[in-house]
């Protein structure tokens, strides 16, 4: 696979391939060290037991809660030295989010890919100062924008020096409260010569349907994920937690061990058809 | 009955004087870059100094740590109204902020984002629900819920015939005419709605219109 001027290189371990499934997982937030250990540990070795690559994903702030009381973690001190731990012990690679360019600085001297939410993925300077970074740049499609708008962006971040470009689907606005994936743009982002990315936990996000919080659908992650495979995706984007009901946040979409470990099986089955 | 007030957001000091009767708010942060991408935001004084009055669209923490020693104002767009560290930011600035609702929030969800921002001198801006891609309906919920909030509430017009950004190419020609402001305007201000916004570099002129015939 050939992502316009991009061999799909993110670091030394992975390379992106329809061949070769990578799996970018971890808990939303990173609650912990603990936390961050347990999960790694167990996704490395599920994905290396089906020969997938791995990146371990983990969240040092939540940016953007619904409400003001929620949880945001460890900060951005802490939080890159845990990851850093987390990559050393477990020798895995590293993606988080990241919201201003002073993070993007920070972050990038911890992580292999650097990740745009959603919400900010308009964001001018940021978008520069992840360019800048020479990491592979993965950018959220924001839930209310078309494909188009992304295509933009990645070819900023291109056009800036920066070929290292992955666009993440997590779902598009259906009324309020609910989003619906719309799988047409798995294929458009492939089309448009991006790496594409399926992020199946938060596509089942009722956003803010809870109370000062974010609901979901927890047992549609599976069949979303399959869905995404079954069209053709270059990497899988997962939410898990040891303890989901104590998580905290997103507690109604991330995946426990065993829905994990099984929706990794069902992955290995499609892309070996 | 209080007297329509109009908002333009312009780039530049050469589009704000051509709606010299509407206060401008300004979009131009300049992003650089520098060897080490830690690269300032720029703003240009001036742009203040000949619109006094003048507001800032402000995304981050540093752009709005900048604009609140030049502008008036605030002006937060949708994407970033759950970003709690910018709102606690604008909150402390001191000066007034416009805060637009996100296509994708919902209404009553807007009301904990005005929390984020205690304290301040808020104005909501009804900017309408995502409905499809580049496309935005407004809902009547969304003004009712915020006026009976107590929240001052404006419209932004621009945002409702045609969102920011790359246009969805499927999109229907008929939904982007421009003749619907009047509906959009009439529907507002039956919910007390007198402070409109407009994008002249979108819908060149029609600030101008606006304000010749709503004033």
């Amino acid at each position: 696979m050939y992502f316009g001027h991009w061999d799909g290189v993110v670091c030394n371990d992975v390379k992106l391939s329809r061949e070769r499934l990578t799996v970018m997982a971890g808990p939303c937030m990173l609650e912990s060290l603990e936390l961050g250990l347990s999960v790694a540990k167990f996704l490395r070795e599920e994905c290396a037991r089906h020969g997938f690559q791995y990146i371990f994903k983990a969240s040092f702030d939540k940016a953007n809660r619904t409400s003001k009381d929620g949880v945001r973690g460890p900060g951005l001190d802490q939080g890159l030295q845990w990851l850093a731990t987390i990559g050393k012990e477990v020798g895995v690679p590293l993606l988080t989010d990241v919201h201003s360019a002073e993070q993007v600085v920070a972050a990038a001297k911890v992580c292999d890919v650097l990740q745009v939410p959603a919400f900010l993925c308009l964001e001018k300077s940021l978008i520069v100062a992840a360019a800048q970074s020479g990491k592979c740049v993965q950018l959220k499609k924001g839930q209310h924008l078309p494909v188009e708008e992304m295509f933009v962006i990645g070819k900023d971040i291109v056009s800036a020096g920066n070929s290292r470009v992955t666009i993440c689907e997590r779902g598009s606005s259906f009324g309020y409260n609910n989003l619906v994936v719309d799988y047409r743009n798995l294929h458009e982002v492939s089309e448009a010569g991006f790496a594409s990315v399926f992020d199946a936990t938060h596509s089942a996000q009722l956003p803010g349907a809870g109370v000062g919080s974010s609901g979901g659908l927890r047992h549609v992650v599976p069949a979303l994920a399959r869905a995404a495979l079954a069209v053709g995706v270059d990497a899988l984007f997962l939410e898990v937690h040891s303890d989901p009901a104590q998580a905290l946040s997103d507690r109604e979409t991330q995946l426990d061990f065993a829905l994990a470990a099984q929706i990794l099986n069902q992955a290995a089955k499609i892309v070996r058809a | 009955m209080k007297p329509v007030e109009i908002l333009t957001v312009c780039r530049s000091g050469g589009e704000a004087e051509k709606c010299r009767e509407t206060l401008p708010i300004f979009d131009c942060f300049d992003w650089r870059v520098s060897a080490d991408s830690l690269a300032d935001p720029e703003m240009p004084e001036t742009l203040f100094t000949i619109f006094p009055a003048g507001g800032a669209v402000v995304a981050t923490m540093r752009q709005i740590e900048i604009a609140s020693q030049l502008a008036s104002f605030l002006y937060i767009p949708g994407e970033i109204c759950r970003q709690g560290d910018v709102l606690e930011a604008a909150a402390k600035s001191g000066r007034r902020v416009y805060l637009e609702r996100g296509p994708f929030l919902a209404p009553p969800d807007i009301l904990r984002a005005i929390d984020k921002l205690s304290g301040a001198d808020v104005v909501v801006v009804e900017a309408g629900s995502a409905f499809g891609y580049s496309d935005r309906v407004l809902d009547p919920r969304a003004l009712a819920l915020v006026r009976d909030s107590g929240t001052p509430v404006a419209l932004h017009l621009s945002e409702l015939l045609e969102p920011r950004g790359a246009r969805y190419r499927w999109r229907s020609q008929w939904s982007i005419d421009v003749r619907f402001v009047e509906a959009y305007v009439n529907a507002a201000k039956a919910f007390g709605v007198h402070t409109f916004v407009c994008d002249e570099f979108r819908h060149p002129g029609l600030s101008r219109d606006l304000a010749a015939t709503l004033s």
